[in-house]
């Protein structure tokens, strides 16, 4: 276990390595491509090493604009782009994976065919489409729901976390829930877009993985002990079929990532997606790669944290433990 | 099933998801755009004037918006010298600054404070006269130039201003955004901290409303003045809310969540006329969108050449495609209030046929590519500068001429007006006082720079001495004579086209009453009423 | 896999040809190719049959319905945006950058991300360790982060745009080509292809390529879905195809402001975007059964 964990951290380390070099990069071409006057000649080898010690001591440069510490407002955007990401995630999951299942159990019936179809459907709608057309709904609805915004700015919530739904709560003797619902609601439309892409991921991924685990052997064994269809898909296929979604959804973090920035920007959400857009669209461009860092740097960490989770929950994988 | 179980989750989430009680006193504003700084002194841009004048501020004196008159702000009164050169100002003795989480005024409004607070802008020595301040020639150029010799305290509440020679504009001057009254005990507090930036961005005034709180994302939040001293509506939180986009503005207005915008998209405002919910209020203002002929260039010297690509141009389309109902055609660039305005000009605008043939006979060269500089966003003088280019496009287009549309933004568009490389520029000005030397000296004058306004790098003796003559022009009949010269030359020499004098338009909900639009000066909340929604 | 069909008894279908004979029995898979085909052609062709070029401006006819709204005109099918410009000629040539864009992107990632993936998988050693280590790297930057590095390096133009998309496209196709080859290569029969003396190339071709036919169907559909998305995307944030350039994203960022308007300006774009990608993706989901009934 404990040389598992070190391979582990040795690989984060070599990542996160790349990734500063990466974004090292970034930094010296937008610095000589909108800034020329400010050349260092310096060589590369010392100037990298200065930026990665600027770094490793959290200082990760000042805007342009305001001079505020980039790092900082980073990740209090961050976090709501993380918590718009989760709550998309909850949501998708409940209907996609019922959903997925069905489909892998019943594959190629009509059942299969109408989710497959609702699955399609949800990936081709653009999300940005979503959003525009999204405005025309209070004048369909009336207030239903709000289309624009993180919470509504009656609401004075003093930043703790950084996420909305837990900083709301702080402030509960002032506003009572009303601003943890206001925020609940500002997530609905959001959410929803952000999940039409991950219900396709999640249903496709899902039922795969479920048609693969229904032909194994062991569930033809159980078949031949007489074990009722219903007893062999709870009690043996959904355990073996649903945790291999999870290192398979992780693969698709970049891109869920890039659909939650599209809908920040359109939604008008105070998320990392809109800041680097606003920010780069009035020439701070020093945002990149700091933005770079968070984001990457996130999925990184969290991917190997989740590879180290499923070898501590799912026995089929602990082979790596021995592994090299 | 669970489709049906979550949709009523949803609804019933929704259903209350606005608290009405919380927003019973509190009035949200959604602008257009973020404010530059918080002091209508340094930033002269709608938005900033819209932040601040009326809300955190006062004047001496203000314009009454019905009767049009003068009438005491800070001031009690005023007297004027017999000999029409001094004009002594009692102050009123209940005036109380804010009191906010950066600063606690131990003193009401004292004479001190109108001192500082016009000083910064005429005294070179007062210590703020270069903060916030480097590259805008405002300060140097300013309204007050040649009209004021001093201004003296005489005691505590009372203050004189002595002008050089006998000018009815002083009142004007004083009522305008530029002379609104800060704190000197703030400034000196400020100094003393090593930080005296902070005076334009987190501001002390005496108005209705104090400044509490201004996030990045584009919230300003204010709280009401306790002390405020004199009639107000029921508004005890304010808040601006920035959000670029007019549709969602709209929407948000809709939606309950803003209960004022600004600037509703110009292709909406028949929709919005029709929600009876809304009420749309406009005003009639001096901004003008003009497409500026930059005269440096060889091939645009002529003015014959100018005149004739200005006919090809039809701006009656333009006014229809881009503006919609949100501005009104014009062929000068005085709007019709102005007491300046030479009215009796008769000439045909939209001739190609004609403007080819001139061309034609002017040998010009029709196989060079025009330039069209563009600012890449709208402004509050044009909702969308592409478009109208494009349209211009098309009309050059058609008698022959190529054009070449440059969208640029931000420092890249400064740099480009700087160095001068473009034909044509299509721009406007915004215009802050109704004095016809406000319109005429940032496009017309020697000084002026492309970033300043002059985008047609006009300089001409005539015209600088006109401009300048006009300003210490003691008799009121030979500064319009002045003024009418310089717009003969401008119709002749025509540097600029002017497109459109451009409405300031606000859509209101209609809980709220009394919010009072001063397209000068910006937006007041002072007396606004919200109705209670039960 | 070998199959008689009665006629040429001595004559064995190619993979191919048995492919294509299980997928023509799959009526929506096949309208969907042909709708694929004719949008194709539409692109190419746009410029001969498009009713009005997409940027003359009529004054006289500014945002008009669609013709079969009150209102309507029938020179303008689709109606006309607020400079007068004929929404089905721009939706034409919008169309034309889009789509012809995620086809141009499609077929440079796949081959290039093939050599990249196969080279990886049949190397061994530091190279293939440094391999993967950057991939994996690259992977967690999200494309939209690279298109937006990218595009403020270069500036916004609509070919930078393409660049950065397929950049940024580029690490996952590799990623999953590298660990379709691997797999394949640990099977016994490239081992039995090895031991006769095979060359990489032929080892390339006839071995594995074949084999790892149906997950490439599924990660091609899916990186020009995402290329689709992403064009139109960084289109619409102003960062793509730059005016008087017409790209679907572009479109619908401009008609905007006009949504209450004209609310075709925008939902039209963005109906071509969905049917292009529901087209593409039913036409891959049937060529993908093909290919498994075929193997099986």
């Amino acid at each position: 276990m404990l040389s598992f964990l070190q391979r582990r951290l040795t690989l984060l380390f070599i990542t996160a390595f790349i990734l500063t070099i990466i974004a090292f990069i970034v930094d010296r071409v937008l610095v000589a491509s909108h800034n020329p006057e400010v050349i260092n000649h310096q060589n590369y080898f010392y100037q990298y090493s200065n930026y990665l010690w600027h770094i490793l001591n959290g200082n990760f440069g000042y805007s342009s604009l305001d001079n505020k510490d980039l790092i900082k407002r980073g990740l209090v955007f961050f976090a709501s782009t993380l918590e718009l990401c989760f709550v998309a995630l909850i949501f998708s999951s409940f209907f996609a994976i019922p959903m997925g299942i069905l489909a892998g159990l019943f594959r190629n019936s009509r059942l299969d065919y109408v989710i497959m179809t609702i699955a399609i459907v949800a990936l081709a709608l653009p999300v940005f489409w979503v959003g525009v057309m999204a405005v025309l709904l209070p004048s369909v609805w009336g207030d239903l729901l709000p289309v624009d915004g993180n919470l509504s700015l009656i609401y004075d919530v003093p930043v703790v976390t950084g996420f909305l739904l837990i900083d709301t709560l702080f402030v509960v003797d002032k506003y009572d829930l009303f601003a943890f619902i206001d925020r609940v609601a500002h997530l609905i439309l959001p959410a929803l877009t952000l999940s039409f892409f991950l219900i396709t991921e999640i249903v496709r991924l899902t039922r795969s993985s479920m048609t693969m685990v229904m032909r194994s052997n062991y569930i033809q064994a159980a078949y031949a002990k007489g074990f009722s269809r219903r007893k062999i898909v709870v009690a043996h296929a959904l355990r073996n079929a649903l945790p291999p979604i999870i290192p398979q959804l992780r693969l698709q973090m970049s891109t869920i990532f890039s659909f939650a920035m599209t809908i920040e920007i359109v939604f008008n959400l105070n998320g990392i997606g809109k800041w680097l857009f606003i920010s780069l669209k009035s020439g701070d461009y020093l945002v990149l790669p700091v933005g770079i860092l968070i984001i990457s740097g996130f999925i990184l960490t969290f991917s190997i944290f989740i590879e180290i989770f499923m070898v501590i929950i799912s026995p089929l994988r602990r082979s790596a433990l021995y592994a090299d | 099933m669970r489709l049906i179980c979550l949709l009523f989750l949803v609804i019933s989430l929704t259903g209350c998801y606005q608290n009405k009680a919380l927003t019973q006193n509190t009035l949200i504003y959604c602008t257009e755009s973020l404010p530059s700084s918080f002091n209508p002194l340094i930033s002269h841009d709608v938005a900033s004037l819209d932040a601040t004048t009326h809300q955190l501020f006062n004047r001496l004196v203000k314009i009454d918006e019905e009767t049009n008159q003068f009438v005491p702000d800070l001031a009690e009164k005023w007297e004027q010298s017999e000999d029409k050169l001094r004009y002594r100002f009692t102050l009123r003795s209940d005036v109380h600054f804010h009191h906010t989480d950066y600063f606690t005024p131990t003193r009401t409004l004292n004479a001190d404070d109108v001192l500082f607070s016009l000083n910064r802008m005429l005294d070179k020595n007062n210590p703020y006269h270069f903060i916030n301040n480097q590259g805008n020639n405002f300060f140097y150029n300013h309204p007050f130039t040649n009209l004021l010799s001093e201004i003296n305290k005489i005691d505590d509440l009372t203050i004189e201003f002595v002008l050089l020679k006998p000018d009815v504009t002083l009142l004007a001057n004083l009522a305008a955004h530029y002379s609104v009254i800060h704190s000197k005990e703030y400034a000196d507090q400020l100094l003393a901290q090593g930080t005296p930036k902070n005076i334009d961005f987190e501001p002390i005034g005496t108005g209705p409303f104090k400044f509490k709180q201004y996030d990045n994302n584009g919230t300003i939040r204010y709280s009401k003045h306790s002390l405020f001293a004199q009639k107000t509506g029921n508004i005890d939180n304010l808040i601006y809310f920035t959000n670029t986009s007019a549709s969602k503005r709209y929407t948000k207005l809709l939606s309950g969540e803003c209960d004022a915008i600004s600037y509703p998209a110009a292709s909406q405002l028949e929709t919005i006329s029709e929600n009876e919910n809304v009420s749309i209020i406009s005003k009639v203002s001096a901004n003008l969108a003009l497409w500026a002929f930059n005269t440096s260039k060889p091939t645009l010297q002529d003015h014959r050449v100018r005149q004739a690509i200005s006919k090809a141009i039809n701006v009656k389309t333009i006014l229809n495609a881009v503006y919609f109902q949100s501005a009104l055609q014009t062929k000068t660039l005085l709007n019709k209030q102005s007491w300046a305005l030479k009215a009796n000009i008769d000439e045909t605008l939209f001739a190609p046929e004609q403007a080819r043939q001139t061309l034609q006979s002017l040998d010009y060269d029709f196989s060079k590519v025009l330039t069209i500089l563009v600012p890449e966003s709208g402004d509050t003088f044009n909702p969308n500068f592409h478009k109208t280019a494009e349209l211009i496009q098309a009309n050059l287009a058609a008698i022959g001429i190529q054009a070449q549309i440059i969208n640029l933004s931000g420092k890249a568009l400064k740099d480009r007006l700087k160095n001068g490389d473009y034909d044509t520029y299509l721009t406007g000005i915004n215009v802050h006082i109704n004095d016809p030397d406000s319109i005429f000296r940032p496009l017309l004058s020697c000084n002026s720079t492309p970033n300043t306004g002059n985008s047609s790098h006009w300089c001409s003796d005539e015209t600088q001495s006109l401009l300048d003559a006009s300003l210490t022009e003691p008799d009121f009949a030979q500064r319009i004579k002045n003024y009418y010269k310089i717009q003969v030359i401008t119709r002749e020499q025509r540097p600029y086209l002017p497109i459109a004098h451009v409405l300031r338009l606000d859509a209101v909900s209609n809980t709220i009453s009394n919010i009072e639009v001063n397209p000068l000066t910006g937006i007041n909340f002072q007396y606004a009423i919200k109705q209670d929604l039960k | 896999m070998l199959i008689n069909n009665g006629f040429d008894e001595d004559k064995v279908q190619s993979p191919l040809h048995y492919i294509w004979s299980i997928f023509k029995r799959k009526s929506i898979a096949v309208m969907a190719m042909w709708l694929m085909i004719f949008f194709i052609a539409l692109c190419i062709f746009a410029p001969w049959f498009v009713p009005h070029s997409p940027l003359s401006q009529n004054p006289e006819k500014m945002l008009l319905p669609p013709y079969w709204i009150e209102g309507g005109d029938v020179n303008h099918i689709l109606g006309t945006d607020d400079l007068g410009r004929d929404s089905l000629s721009r939706l034409f040539y919008g169309l034309q950058l889009t789509l012809g864009g995620a086809v141009l992107i499609t077929v440079c990632v796949t081959l290039l991300g093939m050599f990249i993936g196969a080279s990886a998988a049949l190397a061994k050693g530091i190279k293939a360790s440094i391999l993967h280590h950057l991939l994996d790297t690259l992977l967690a930057i999200p494309a939209l982060l690279s298109a937006l590095i990218l595009i403020t390096i270069f500036g916004p133009s609509y070919v930078n745009c393409l660049i950065a998309i397929g950049l940024s496209l580029l690490p996952q196709f590799v990623r999953t080509s590298y660990l379709f080859i691997k797999q394949e290569l640990s099977k016994q029969y490239v081992i039995a292809l090895r031991l006769d003396g095979a060359t990489k190339l032929r080892l390339f071709k006839y071995g594995i390529l074949p084999n790892i036919l149906e997950p490439t169907v599924t990660v091609i559909n899916r990186l020009f879905t995402l290329a689709i998305i992403e064009i139109a995307t960084l289109g619409f944030l102003g960062f793509g195809a730059q005016l008087p350039q017409t790209e679907l994203g572009s479109l619908i960022a401009s008609s905007m402001e006009l949504v209450y308007l004209s609310p075709w300006l925008v939902a039209l774009p963005g109906l071509a975007i969905f049917s292009v990608i529901i087209i593409v993706n039913v036409f891959s989901e049937g060529l993908r059964q093909a290919i498994i009934e075929g193997e099986s």
